[in-house]
């Protein structure tokens, strides 16, 4: 009986370690891109990136509404999701992978550190494999993330009329900037 | 005991599956509920003739030459049309995003037009569920002084202006297909000579666009006059391609209406279609982004 009622206790304390002190979440990361074409700069930002992250296992999921991104002229951003994203055909781009050197990282301790992120980058109806470094500052409460990388358009199936070709860049930077709080 | 251990492992399991489970899946199950506007219903603010359900956005300025030709039914004399013209030159502007304002000139009527058209409405899903945009515009057009002195009640400038009110109702259906209906109400200070006493005309209009490429779009309108209308005037009927390369559309057309402004092209249509009273013409809309926005939407 003393052995059931410990099992239940370690399970159910298990149960509430993992849940509560690995899983990491964010609702406004900050996402932008860079194209630079040789006419013309475009960027556009979204403050609505949604992403968790497990910094035990290393997990990081990552979400946006492609139609939050917000240019500084409207008609680039009815182009962009009218005729570039489709949005309404493909309103979300998702990442999904992990840190793979997670176990070198302890996240649950403060200090900065590098992640190796890999996973399948989803938009525009179109999965990749894809890789990127992280710079990851771990505190009290929080982690923060910053990264940075390339992703070439062609490659998701996003058509850039010739006519366009020297006002988009064939090839994005992709910025990601996200504060985690852990999950409730 | 098995079953402690297998208890044990399952709850272990269990938890740990949960916590590691599709985090995508729990990302979207704790997200806040968007509001998607329907973006892009139509190419331009016009469908051809008729106001759109779109709105120049905040802080852009919108340049268009509308052009028609004379009627095909004008015969060689006339060289099938090609021999007489009318042509508005507007200059639009978007103030926010629910209110535009527009100038206009147009010849050879001699009429100056100014118009606002507020966005009362946004078809949205998601948060806000909307199923139509609605609009109102309304109008002004006044005769602008001739090469003769204006005669008669004409000489008193209130007595040359010309007010449109209408609501256009609308929805983007799908990608490709949108639809509106404009009931209109037209009030002349001073009724045609044909009619005496007849300010109002009211009538009611459908537009409608294809999307059938990324670039291109098969748009129609018709209004149909209700009362009011003035002797030999016919119901407008147009039918037109858009094509879009950037910041410019380009709109050709066939119509039965010279005019451009509401009181011209829905109240005064002088030719048919069943008798060659077909005229050719072209929009040129040009956008120049004068106030950018920033990055957080507001302006």
């Amino acid at each position: 009986m003393k052995k059931l009622v410990f099992c239940i206790i370690a399970s159910a304390l298990c149960a509430f370690t993992m849940q509560d002190n690995s899983l990491y979440i964010t609702r406004d990361a900050h996402v932008w891109f860079l194209s630079q074409a040789r006419l013309e700069n475009i960027e556009a930002h979204t403050h609505q990136g949604q992403s968790l992250i497990n910094i035990k296992t290393g997990k990081i999921a990552f979400s946006i509404q492609v139609k939050s991104f917000e240019f500084k002229k409207e008609l680039m951003q009815e182009h962009f999701n009218e005729r570039y994203m489709e949005t309404d055909k493909y309103p979300k781009a998702t990442f999904e992978g992990s840190i793979t050197n997670i176990g070198q990282l302890d996240l649950s301790k403060p200090g900065n550190y590098t992640g190796n992120v890999e996973g399948d980058l989803t938009m525009h109806g179109v999965t990749k494999h894809m890789k990127a470094t992280a710079a990851i500052v771990a505190a009290n409460g929080s982690i923060s993330a910053k990264s940075v990388f390339k992703i070439t358009v062609a490659e998701y199936k996003i058509e850039i009329p010739e006519q366009k070709a020297d006002n988009i860049a064939p090839t994005l930077d992709i910025n990601v900037e996200a504060t985690y709080t852990p999950k409730q | 005991m098995k079953y402690i251990i297998l208890l044990t492992l399952f709850s272990v399991f269990g938890c740990q599956a949960y916590s590691q489970g599709d985090l995508l899946s729990q990302l979207d199950s704790g997200q806040k509920p968007v509001t998607n506007y329907a973006y892009a219903a139509f190419k331009s603010t016009r469908v051809i003739n008729a106001e759109s359900l779109e709105n120049d956005a905040a802080g852009v300025l919108d340049f268009r030459i509308s052009h028609r030709f004379g009627a095909l039914n004008s015969g060689p004399d006339g060289l099938w049309g090609l021999d007489a013209a009318s042509l508005r030159i507007g200059l639009e502007y978007g103030i926010t995003r629910w209110l535009e304002v527009g100038l206009g000139i147009n010849a050879p009527q001699n009429l100056a037009d100014g118009f606002a058209k507020v966005k009362i409405l946004r078809q949205s899903r998601g948060a806000i569920n909307m199923p139509v945009t609605v609009i109102y515009f309304g109008g002004i057009t006044s005769a602008l002084p001739p090469q003769q002195a204006y005669t008669g009640e004409y000489n008193n400038y209130t007595n040359r202006l010309t007010y449109t009110n209408q609501i256009i109702i609308g929805r983007k259906f799908s990608e490709a297909f949108s639809f509106e209906v404009l009931p209109t109400f037209i009030h002349r200070n001073v009724a045609a000579d044909t009619l005496p006493n007849q300010n109002d005309e009211t009538a009611v209009g459908v537009g409608g666009r294809w999307k059938f490429a990324k670039s291109l779009a098969l748009n129609g309108e018709y209004f149909f006059v209700t009362s009011g209308r003035v002797p030999n005037t016919y119901n407008s009927a147009s039918i037109g391609l858009d094509i879009e390369t950037g910041g410019h559309v380009f709109q050709l057309f066939v119509t039965n209406s010279p005019g451009t402004v509401e009181p011209e092209f829905i109240g005064q249509t002088p030719n048919r279609w069943r008798d060659g009273g077909i005229i050719f013409g072209f929009n040129i809309s040009r956008v120049f982004t004068i106030v950018n926005k920033d990055y957080t939407g507001k302006y």
